[in-house]
């Protein structure tokens, strides 16, 4: 079975880690193999985190270039470093919140429009979901169950290779008790706003 | 004794051609890859998504190099060696087909079939194939972002403790007038040191390496030298190098960053403190007592986020002739962010000038200027350490209280 190869981008905080684990515990489930490795130098003090998932049969843990099937991408300037890993054949799920990396001579090099990085995912990639995952986090109960609700967004997408079943009996292993009512509000919201888009 | 090892060399060698851990792959074809590690992935994933027919031998038990296995494979097949970083299986290779007086080529980093830089990935692999064989595999395509990307570096967090000792030292310094000064350092997040405005690491080897070159700098040149150290690599790699550089009459200012953890790989505790790495109480080993032995006599404790203070300690330690050692301690903001009540730091705009020298000689991440050009704190990043409060000319910043708000 050739790997279904998903790429994960974002900021050192966002809960990427955990949600690369609960992917992989899904898939564990679900009998298929499984490799990941994980980028995230100095994460915690505010630089990038980048998780590399296959599942099904692949020795290496590093997607090649342009063969991601799905990106999810935390934060949008996180998701135009990811480019060289996707393809036509990619599907785009992108949180529209932005983190603005802390620059000394800010202004030097500015933030790019959000419109125009949209813009540059939809013409490189399959499809693009564009939404404010941060937002959807907040109305479900907490800011920090934002990586939930990109989760849910992964698992309402054509082709995702797991059971959103799987995908919740995994959540409900890996996260804290008392925070799991909210992310499984925030899963399900993140699902439903891919399906009604 | 040496004559042991021998033998027991010559015995390992016949578990080493014999283990299951050496194992080949795919039996097939007219080519042979010779690999291992984190190659070894790469090169299934290339030889299963394009169906080629190679032969792999798989060396994992690489030491001593199982000879007989490697000659048995390599004999009728075009070899080639995928290893990264060095050429040793390369190298071993060569030297069998040389005792075995084989006439026969083998390609990989030597022959510049592979490079010798980079970790590998499949796209390597691939271009590796296709030059030396005639297999013409498609190579991935790289989209690269028309939108030009700004980096995100990592920065010390607010209200870090080492920033405010950077801050200091670069103060005296420069009231000292001192030029190309030398600031060796370690390994921790005070490497971010090296970031703009601070620029207090210019030299770094390895762990422990910074109190040990500091001595070689200190007696190669006569500029001043300032080393820093954090606790728990002081505990790991720092106390023989200090030993020497007092034996050796070496002059220079060591700065311990002692924020009573090991911050930079997630808070794992050190000997200095007073709970083990299994959570037990345990005796805690005291810093300052073992400076002492080494016979330092300049040894001073600062709390760093006390500016005045910091600075005219390190003025003196920069005028002392010797070895000057100053403990700045204070805890990482991870055990000591101080977020929860309700007081918090504000500038005040009718005082501010905006002379901006909070964000370029402290740059707190949470000090930013807005599009006005005015010059505010993220109370959501702010830990309150104070220090903006004490290097503020115009006494700008100040504590406001949220809740009358
Ligand atoms: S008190 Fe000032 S220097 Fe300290 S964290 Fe807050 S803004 Fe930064
Ligand atoms: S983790 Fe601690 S030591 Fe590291 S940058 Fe933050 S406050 Fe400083």
């Amino acid at each position: 079975m050739k790997p279904y190869n998903i790429y994960i981008s974002g900021v050192g905080g966002q809960g990427i880690i955990k949600t690369s684990t609960v992917i992989g515990e899904s898939a564990m489930k679900s009998n298929m193999s499984f490799v990941m490795s994980e980028v995230h130098g100095m994460a915690q003090r505010g630089g990038g985190v980048s998780t590399e998932l296959k599942i099904g049969d692949a020795h290496s843990p590093i997607i090649e270039y342009g063969s991601a099937d799905l990106l999810i991408s935390f934060e949008p300037l996180e998701d135009l470093r990811a480019i060289p890993k996707i393809s036509h054949k990619t599907t785009v799920i992108m949180n529209t919140s932005i983190i603005y990396p802390f620059n000394l001579s800010a202004g030097k090099h500015s933030y790019p429009n959000i419109e125009d990085i949209i813009k540059e995912l939809d013409n490189k990639s399959l499809k693009v979901y564009a939404f404010n995952a941060n937002q959807i986090a907040k109305e479900s109960g907490h800011l920090l169950s934002m990586n939930m609700v990109m989760l849910g967004a992964a698992a309402a997408v054509n082709g995702f290779i797991l059971e959103k079943e799987v995908v919740i009996d995994s959540m409900k292993i890996n996260l804290p008790e008392k925070s799991l009512d909210i992310n499984l509000r925030a899963f399900e919201s993140g699902f439903d706003s891919i399906k009604s888009s | 004794m040496h004559k042991n090892l021998v033998e027991k060399m010559e015995k390992l060698k016949n578990i080493s051609n014999n283990s299951s851990l050496n194992k080949i792959f795919n039996k097939n074809g007219k080519i042979g890859i010779i690999t291992s590690g984190s190659a070894f992935n790469y090169v299934m994933d290339v030889i299963n998504e394009n169906q080629l027919e190679i032969s792999v031998l798989k060396i994992t038990l690489s030491y001593p190099f199982p000879d007989q296995l490697v000659l048995n494979f390599i004999k009728d097949l075009e070899t080639i060696i995928i290893e990264e970083v060095d050429p040793i299986m390369e190298k071993e290779v060569l030297s069998i087909i040389g005792q075995n007086q084989l006439k026969k080529n083998i390609h990989g980093k030597l022959d510049g079939t592979l490079p010798m830089i980079y970790e590998y990935s499949p796209n390597i692999i691939l271009n590796a194939l296709n030059k030396v064989t005639d297999t013409n595999l498609d190579i991935y395509d790289a989209n690269m972002s028309e939108i030009k990307i700004p980096e995100r570096q990592p920065t010390l967090c607010p209200g870090c403790p080492h920033r405010a000792a950077y801050y200091s030292v670069n103060k005296a310094v420069s009231e000292l007038n001192l030029k190309n000064v030398i600031y060796p350092t370690d390994i921790g997040c005070y490497t971010l040191g090296v970031a703009s405005p601070y620029n207090s690491a210019d030299y770094l080897l390895s762990m422990g390496s910074s109190i040990g070159t500091s001595c070689g700098f200190s007696k190669a040149t006569d500029q001043n030298v300032i080393s820093f150290i954090g606790d728990s690599t002081f505990f790991h790699a720092g106390i023989p190098p200090l030993i020497n550089a007092v034996h050796n009459k070496n002059r220079f200012v060591l700065v311990i960053l002692d924020n009573r953890t090991t911050a930079m790989t997630g808070g794992q505790p050190h000997p200095g403190l007073s709970t083990d790495g299994m959570g037990w109480e345990a005796p805690e080993i005291s810093i300052e007592e073992i400076v002492k032995a080494t016979g330092v006599k300049f040894l001073r404790l600062i709390n760093p986020l006390n500016i005045k203070k910091s600075q005219q300690t390190f003025k003196e330690a920069l005028e002392f002739n010797g070895v000057a050692v100053v403990i700045s301690r204070y805890p990482c903001m991870f055990i000591k962010r101080k977020r929860e009540g309700n007081l918090s730091l504000e500038v005040k705009q009718n005082k501010c000038n905006s002379c901006a020298k909070c964000i370029t000689e402290l740059a707190c991440t949470a000090i930013y200027i807005d599009k006005e050009g005015l010059t505010h704190i993220d109370p959501q990043l702010c830990n309150k350490c104070n220090v903006c409060v004490q290097i503020c000319s115009e006494k700008a910043i100040g504590i406001k209280n949220s809740f009358n708000r």
